[in-house]
């Protein structure tokens, strides 16, 4: 009854490692010699208050555990949609470019993609989509965590993999066809959708490697796993987003 | 009895008294806290926002002014609008939904407490970077709040200014869209316990739909904010028409999130004058369900009159007619929600407090705006109004007439219950009607300035424009003073020891409206409720309808 939110420095810190980081890339990018020492406090400092922001909730009492996780998990959800629309943005931006402007595509100067790699990238992707399902339904219906565990192992691999041939292909197409973001409006999209969604990617490899270390610690149950749900929620969306990707810059 | 609930332990509590102070509000998660610091915040860049306008009426006094370099002129009006939008409605908004929305529940506290005071916090740098751009070689950013691509491209706009106004709103932006996920939650999951949603409060319900707009039309400004960045750090395509782009996505895009923007800023003003109104006529507000309903449809079709800025730019006709019709259809809705007001009024035991003339002025002034709005929403009149002092007139009337005046009802009515003190009764009506009398001189006049032929966004005019922008000038005058009045009251009534302590119902006014915020203490403890309230608490007796 009784439970009054304790304060926190953290939110505050974060919110400055953040300013302190987005003024670090304007410097860097106008050549002052600020900028490096900016983006390394703002990002040391952003991270750092995350991580001790996470701390200090690991170590709280939490007076309603089930209702907490409710709210989490649509918390989460909602947030999603949010990242989607960002997505979409993106991509009515490409579909009108392409279906309202462009008479042909690609446009010239800009290579024919070859599908061969980013399929097999997809398919290994998608596994790993299949891999991450594998691993909650053994903790959350088993509660198998040296299971769980070892599959979030094999997703964080298959997701690694995954960056790599994308990286390798970004590039040979920089190499043999001399293909950037800079050439063409083909170029821009290529790369500047498949690595915001790579930074997704990214970003869902730390959260799978956050979720096996709270499972090493024991910190969450089959029942309590709000970590797990988020991290997997988050993937399905990564995967669901590359599949949009893959169509549309590279199959069509 | 009450159970006695004490404040936790912090790690601050044995420091020195100012020292302890300091760091209770910097390191606070409470609500009503971070409510309060949402809302001194919006007051200070209010006098920033306030004082660039200053300079704009300055330069624009007399034709041929010098007072501004047109450069200069154009910094300022960019950050003019920005600064008035991104921190100084939207934070004034918020930091009434923060103080009000739980409370108005039933809640202790907002979802996520600690992710409430990120929200907060990120408005700071988001705020410092916008200001400093001001300061940066090649000055701020200068192609109006809408920054319309090529204009803004690096080719054309090469200070790192425009670069600091796209990462300052990425994080206002964030902090946005992380307080709609915290204020979507809050409504869901924290109401007490037997609270129906139709049982809510109109302004729970607007900012709860306020928060669904949030979610889904700020990223998408974002999005196209990264893009824009890109194309100017890393020299991408997106908006380069070398390369066959379309010139007119950024405006698809920027006016997608653009739009609902609008919605977003009136939705919560809304809901405050349903709550003013209804107290102070002495009668349940009419409608209820009608008004909710109106809300949600405002929001939905909302997402779909975007290209109403565009008119001009050779849509098709179909297009044309599409975006004209569902722009006017929103007249629906909105007058759905005047004539409830207007009802709401009607036969009630009106006190004309100062709050009450706030939100009474507010219909007048939402109403004349909102006729703009039909004009401008029909294409033949909009091809000749566009881009001239109408479309100013227009939308100051909604901002500075519709969410400010909402803003500064909100004030007077909840002042008490958030300090414990009045405002000047006296003062307010001072404040009132010259405010409502500046609003209504300086933008009315704009309209017409518009339908003579001025162009916006010039730092000149020709002289036989110079006694209307006179009057727009002394307009502004004013609002000025109703600015200077209305702070002085409120520093002079901080700094006064309240002779006594208020009731929780200090307006008279819960026996009829049953809301709980005139159920708590004022102010509210950090708990907000000793216990949990119970239905008997907001639920009106079946009877109620007819009884005054």
């Amino acid at each position: 009854m009784s439970h009054v939110s304790p304060p926190s420095f953290w939110p505050l810190l974060a919110a400055l490692g953040a300013g302190i980081l987005f003024s670090g890339i304007v410097l860097y990018f106008y050549g002052s010699p600020l900028g490096t020492w900016a983006l390394l406090i703002g990002g040391v400092g952003a991270l750092g208050s995350l991580i001790g922001w996470a701390t200090e909730i690991l170590t709280q009492h939490v007076h309603d555990p089930d209702e907490l996780q409710r709210m989490l998990n649509r918390g989460f959800l909602f947030f999603l949609i949010s990242e989607a629309a960002i997505f979409a943005a993106f991509f009515a931006h490409y579909y009108y470019q392409r279906l309202l402007v462009f008479e042909s595509w690609p446009p010239a100067g800009a290579p024919e993609l070859e599908t061969q790699l980013p399929a097999i990238a997809t398919l290994i992707l998608l596994t790993s989509g299949v891999t991450a399902r594998i691993a909650r339904s053994r903790f959350v219906q088993r509660g198998a965590r040296s299971a769980a565990k070892t599959w979030i192992l094999v997703t964080i691999a298959l997701a690694s993999i995954f960056l790599a041939m994308e990286a390798y292909e970004w590039g040979l197409l920089k190499e043999f066809d001399n293909f950037t973001h800079q050439t063409t409006m083909a170029g821009t999209y290529l790369y500047i959708m498949t690595g915001f969604h790579a930074l997704h990617v990214l970003t869902g490899i730390v959260l799978w490697a956050l979720v096996y270390v709270r499972l090493e610690l024991g910190h969450m149950s089959p029942k309590y796993h709000f970590a797990f749900n988020a991290a997997g929620w988050y993937w399905d969306f990564v995967d669901l987003v590359w599949v949009f990707l893959f169509f549309s810059i590279y199959l069509i | 009895m009450a159970q006695t609930i004490q404040q936790p332990m912090t790690f601050y509590s044995r420091w020195p008294k100012p020292l302890a102070v300091i760091a209770d509000w910097l390191t606070t998660t409470d609500h009503k806290k971070i409510g309060i610091m949402y809302l001194v915040y919006s007051l200070l860049m209010a006098i920033v926002g306030g004082a660039m306008a200053g300079m704009i009426r300055t330069q624009l006094a007399v034709p041929d002014n010098t007072f501004l370099r047109p450069e200069l002129y154009n910094e300022i009006l960019t950050l003019h609008g920005t600064i008035m939008i991104f921190f100084v409605a939207m934070p004034a908004l918020a930091g009434f939904g923060n103080y009000l929305v739980p409370i108005l529940i039933g809640a202790r506290d907002m979802a996520f407490p600690r992710l409430n005071a990120f929200s907060f916090w990120l408005l700071v740098p988001s705020g410092i970077l916008m200001l400093a751009s001001l300061f940066v070689e090649g000055g701020a950013a200068a192609a109006g709040w809408t920054s319309y691509t090529p204009l803004a491209s690096k080719q054309y706009m090469a200070t790192p200014g425009v670069d600091m106004w796209i990462f300052s709103l990425h994080l206002a932006g964030l902090s946005s869209i992380l307080g709609a996920v915290n204020f979507i939650v809050t409504t869901l999951n924290m109401r007490a316990p037997g609270m129906r949603m139709m049982e809510m409060p109109l302004f729970v319900w607007a900012w709860f739909v306020t928060a669904t707009l949030i979610l889904v039309a700020i990223p998408v400004l974002s999005g196209a904010l990264t893009m824009l960045l890109t194309d100017r750090l890393l020299g991408t395509n997106f908006f380069k028409i070398s390369e066959g782009g379309d010139p007119l996505l950024w405006q698809h895009l920027f006016w997608f999130f653009g739009h609902p923007e609008v919605y977003i800023v009136i939705l919560p003003s809304f809901g405050i004058i349903s709550h003013v109104l209804a107290a102070f006529a002495h009668k349940r507000i009419f409608g209820y369900p009608g008004m909710v309903i109106a809300i949600a449809a405002i929001g939905i079709v909302g997402y779909l009159v975007w290209a109403h800025h565009m008119f001009t730019t050779g849509l098709s006709t179909l297009s044309l007619l599409l975006f004209s019709a569902f722009s006017m259809v929103i007249a629906i809705p909105t007058g759905v929600k005047v004539w409830s007001w207007l009802a709401t009024v009607w036969g009630g035991t009106i006190r004309f407090t100062t709050p009450m003339k706030f939100a009474l002025g507010f219909v007048a002034l939402f109403i004349l705006g909102g006729m703009g709005g039909i004009f401008l929403a029909n294409v033949p009149l909009d091809l000749s109004l566009h881009d001239t002092y109408f479309v100013v007139g227009h939308f100051h009337y909604v901002f500075a007439g519709g969410t400010v005046v909402a803003l500064l009802a909100a004030t007077y009515f909840w002042f008490p219950k958030m300090t414990g003190r009045f405002l000047s009764e006296k003062l307010g009506t001072w404040v009132f009607w010259l405010f409502f009398l500046g609003v209504l001189l300086s933008f009315m006049v704009m309209h017409f300035l518009g339908i003579l032929g001025m162009p916006r966004r010039v730092y000149t005019y020709r002289p036989e424009f110079t006694t209307l922008n006179q009057l727009v000038t002394a307009g502004y005058g004013l609002q000025l003073i109703a600015g200077l009045l209305l702070l002085f009251d409120i520093l002079r009534t901080l700094l006064r020891k309240p002779a006594r302590p208020l009731p929780p119902d200090p307006w008279g006014v819960n026996e009829v409206q049953k809301t709980l915020d005139w159920v708590t203490a004022s102010p509210p403890p950090p708990y907000n409720f000793e216990r949990t309230p119970t239905p008997d608490q907001w639920r009106h007796a079946p009877s109620a309808e007819v009884a005054r």
